[in-house]
């Protein structure tokens, strides 16, 4: 080991010699695929005396710093990153620290002095910290849900926090999560889009939606209209569409017991307008699910259909902003979403109509003119059989 | 005029049962020829032109439908009542020395009914047809000397393009017709010379094989306008010459030509396929042509065995083609 | 006798197929002749060169939405000229909104927001709309099939 490190020394080591090299190849090696490689060595962290060949180099004395201490770690790192000359090239943020202690990660350090939350090196690396932008970085944004639940997922771990460990698998399974890490689909949020980067905080219950709206605006538009944004103790979009396990939303929340009747009793009114709601996209959905059955139909009759097709893009367009309007609860204004979308099925359903109405006659027509033809055969084969039978012409 | 049918009348002409396929493939051309003389006053023929001009035709115009759709439908029965057609005279043992002008000439016009189906099925600018042509010309590149001539002049250029398409429209409805109708002359006119008996006016049989051919005709039309009503020709995908298919569905009375050609391995002691292909195809066709002249009634077990071998090819080949349909 | 009523069916006969001969020759004939005179009142063939609408019709800063190739197009009257843009949000297929205030094409909705040109401004759109080409003559705008 010791050999193979002088070989590192000599033969594949830039200038700088430093004596911590020696012993620690395996923090160096690492550290020089790092961001931070060509930029500081091992000095400005750890303190020490790298020239210092000796055990000597590790003194006290000397400034080494352990850093086995996370408020150190924090500190030292901030040392830099919270220095506006040195961060200004770069264009970084400088004040990474002051949010981070106003984090619960954050909170739990400073204040209560509790050593097992991350601090900045559990998240970015120790000695390997790479670019954000880098796929092989914990911190890139496929990577970040994986790395936060290497904490969050961990029962034993997370065993005095009294939260659950269940997030990341209800990630996983959840739209978000499917986009983001199946399809890499970058709209769709992970965990700091949520909770924050370095101020990472539980969103409190009144800030759910602004949180939500960040990306859903349209539906926090309607929602600030609605009469559930002023309802105490309401988890606002979570309690519908859940926390971490947000699915794509079905007409069943209406009537569920994990949706509106979490809260409203079954035959109260707020449920029955629920209902009520739940029946206009059903019978909007209908009325267009049977629109595509007669243009399919008209269409493998031969029939042109194309702008019936569009037409019917724009009755889907209705119930797609329904489900927008929604969320401001007024029952009109779905209503007469829902109608225009009937409205509009229905004109289609009529041009098809008349479309299938020629299809009638096409073959109406056929019939009346085979049937000619086959009688005028018949007639022919009538005259064949007198001419054989000896007749004349 | 009246003298000439009357010298017509006078031959008598004896009519097997098997010339009445004949009369079948003779109706469904000449109703091909008048259905597509009806289209081609709207078709464009222009890779942007087409598709549009084909939907004018199919949605505005009145019957535009029912003429396309005959005229689709007429072009795939008459292979049909081809295979019926070649089936009914090697059975009959019409190949023999005294029909050589009628068998000739009917594997010419055979040839040609395939290239003219062929070149009607590009003009539609289909993805499938584009794509067809493309490696068609692409395959046919590959032979010795002759094969970059081949390619540029099916292509008209370097590229499939439109120029292909003003090509393949020309040979459709011009030069295809003028060779098909020269040919189908000569086969005709050596059918009706058979035979000629003038001793006596035999209108009757005249009549008879008239009234015949009308009901076959009315027969015909009816298939016809029951294909049309229940499976009207659709609108194809336009061509994008930007996005290969997965699968060209190959016209169906050449896919065992096709299929047996994907199987021979692309070079055989750096012969390329298309070469050995086309050497194979001509012997057979030659041999095929050449039957009047290798038939002979005295060598009896040669005889036997080309009849018996040739009808059991005529069976299997529609037979294979027939299912590629149903398939 | 006999010979005269076997003349008269025979006769009959041949009056009854020459009637259904003729009928049978109208069934064929007239969708011929109706397919190659083709009435004036039907939609006129769609060329390359499309007329969508007249200039007036569209004043400045406001928008008007047509179909061209099967396609809803929006043309907006912006900045001098015309611009088209396709009409349907690539997000989820709803149809789009031009608001002349803000100079924005905005989907109702989830608030997708393309500038004048397609560009994706906010919004979950994953993809910017398409463009169309416009040529204008004769105060008539034309848009061309690419």
């Amino acid at each position: 080991m010791n050999i193979l490190a002088i070989a590192y020394i000599f033969f594949l080591m830039p200038t700088r010699i430093d004596s911590c090299r020696i012993c620690h190849g395996g923090e160096t090696f690492s550290y020089e695929k790092s961001v931070h490689a060509h930029l500081f060595s091992c000095k400005e962290c750890h303190g020490g005396d790298p020239a210092d060949m000796k055990k000597t180099a590790m003194s006290p004395l000397k400034g080494f710093r352990k850093l086995k201490n996370k408020r150190e770690i924090a500190i030292i790192c901030s040392k830099c990153h919270s220095d506006v000359e040195k961060m200004l090239p770069y264009g970084k943020f400088i004040d990474e620290l002051r949010i981070y202690k106003t984090s619960k990660h954050g909170i739990s350090l400073f204040e209560k002095g509790d050593e097992k939350v991350a601090v900045c090196t559990d998240c970015h690396g120790v000695h390997d910290i790479k670019r954000v932008n880098d796929p092989f970085s914990s911190v890139y944004p496929f990577n970040i849900p994986f790395t936060c639940a290497r904490c969050h997922a961990d029962k034993e771990y997370m065993r005095d926090y009294k939260i659950p460990t269940d997030q990341f698998e209800k990630y996983r399974s959840s739209i978000h999560g499917k986009l983001r890490l199946e399809n890499k689909d970058m709209r769709a949020p992970a965990c700091p889009d949520c909770h924050g980067v370095h101020g990472a905080l539980p969103p409190q219950t009144k800030n759910i939606h602004q949180v939500c709206g960040k990306c859903h605006e349209a539906q926090k538009l309607y929602y600030e209209k609605s009469i559930h944004k002023d309802v105490e103790g309401f988890s606002e979009c979570a309690s519908c569409h859940g926390y971490h396990d947000v699915s794509k939303p079905r007409y069943q929340i209406f009537i569920s017991e994990s949706g509106c009747l979490k809260c409203h009793e079954k035959g109260s009114s707020p449920a029955k307008l629920a209902e009520e709601m739940m029946n206009m996209f059903v019978e909007a959905e209908n009325s267009i699910n049977s629109t595509i059955a007669l243009i399919e139909k008209a269409r493998t009759k031969g029939f042109e259909v194309e702008e019936e097709t569009i037409k019917l893009k724009e009755a889907k367009g209705w119930i797609i902003e329904g489900l927008t309007v929604v969320h401001s609860l007024n029952l009109q204004e779905v209503r007469d979403y829902c109608q225009n979308a009937i409205v509009i099925s229905s004109d289609i359903m009529e041009l098809v109509r008349l479309k299938l109405i020629e299809w009638r006659d096409r073959r109406v027509m056929l019939i009346i003119n085979i049937f000619i033809f086959m009688l005028t055969a018949f007639l022919l084969i009538l005259k064949r059989k007198s001419i054989k039978g000896g007749q004349d012409v | 005029m009246k003298e000439y049918f009357e010298k017509w009348a006078k031959k008598k002409v004896w009519w097997d049962w098997d010339n009445y396929s004949g009369i079948f493939l003779l109706f469904l051309i000449i109703i091909e020829i008048i259905t597509g003389f009806s289209l081609s006053f709207y078709y464009e023929a222009s890779p942007e032109g087409s598709n549009e001009s084909l939907r004018y035709i199919m949605n505005s115009l009145p019957y535009g439908w029912l003429i396309r759709s005959i005229h689709y439908w007429a072009g795939h029965l008459i292979f049909i009542f081809l295979s019926i057609h070649i089936f009914l005279k090697i059975l009959k043992k019409k190949f023999v020395k005294e029909y050589v002008v009628e068998w000739s000439t009917g594997v010419g016009l055979l040839i040609l009914s395939v290239l003219w189906f062929m070149s009607g099925r590009y003009i539609t600018w289909s993805q499938n047809s584009f794509w067809e042509i493309t490696t068609l010309s692409e395959e046919l590149n590959e032979l010795p000397i002759l094969g970059k001539y081949i390619r540029l002049f099916i292509r008209g250029g370097e590229s499939v393009g439109s120029q292909t398409l003003t090509r393949s429209y020309v040979f459709h409805i011009l030069f295809l017709g003028i060779l098909f109708s020269t040919i189908a002359f000569f086969h005709f006119k050596s059918i009706i010379n058979r035979h000629t008996d003038t001793s006596e006016v035999s209108k009757k049989s005249f009549a008879l094989y008239l009234i015949d051919a009308l009901i076959i005709m009315f027969f015909l039309f009816s298939l016809l306008l029951v294909f049309s009503v229940f499976l009207p020709v659709e609108l194809p995908p336009p061509a994008d010459p930007y996005a290969v298919p997965e699968k060209i569905d190959v016209f169906w009375f050449i896919y065992p030509l096709y299929k047996f050609y994907t199987l021979i391995p692309k070079h055989i002691f750096f012969i390329h396929r298309v070469l050995i292909f086309s050497i194979a195809c001509s012997i057979i066709l030659l041999s095929f042509s050449a039957l009047p002249f290798i038939y002979d009634e005295k060598k009896k077990y040669l005889a036997n065995f080309l009849h018996i071998f040739f009808l059991f090819f005529i069976i299997l080949y529609s037979g294979l083609s027939l299912l590629r349909v149903f398939l | 006798m006999e010979f005269e009523t076997k003349e008269s069916r025979r006769s009959i006969l041949n009056k009854v197929i020459i009637g259904f001969f003729s009928l049978s020759a109208l069934i064929i004939g007239i969708p011929l002749i109706r397919f190659l005179f083709p009435p004036s009142q039907i939609i006129e063939k769609r060329g390359r060169k499309m007329p969508v609408g007249r200039l007036k019709d569209i004043p400045e800063g406001s928008s008007k939405t047509v179909l061209f190739y099967g396609s809803p197009v929006m043309l907006i009257n912006y900045g001098g000229g015309i611009k088209a843009v396709s009409a349907i949000c690539p997000h989820m297929g709803c149809f789009l909104v031009w608001d002349e205030r803000s100079g924005q094409i905005k989907c109702p909705c989830h608030f997708a927001t393309f500038n004048v040109n397609g560009n994706v401004i906010s919004g979950p759109s994953p993809e910017p709309l398409k463009t169309y080409r416009v040529e204008i003559s004769d105060n008539k705008i034309f848009m061309v099939k690419e």
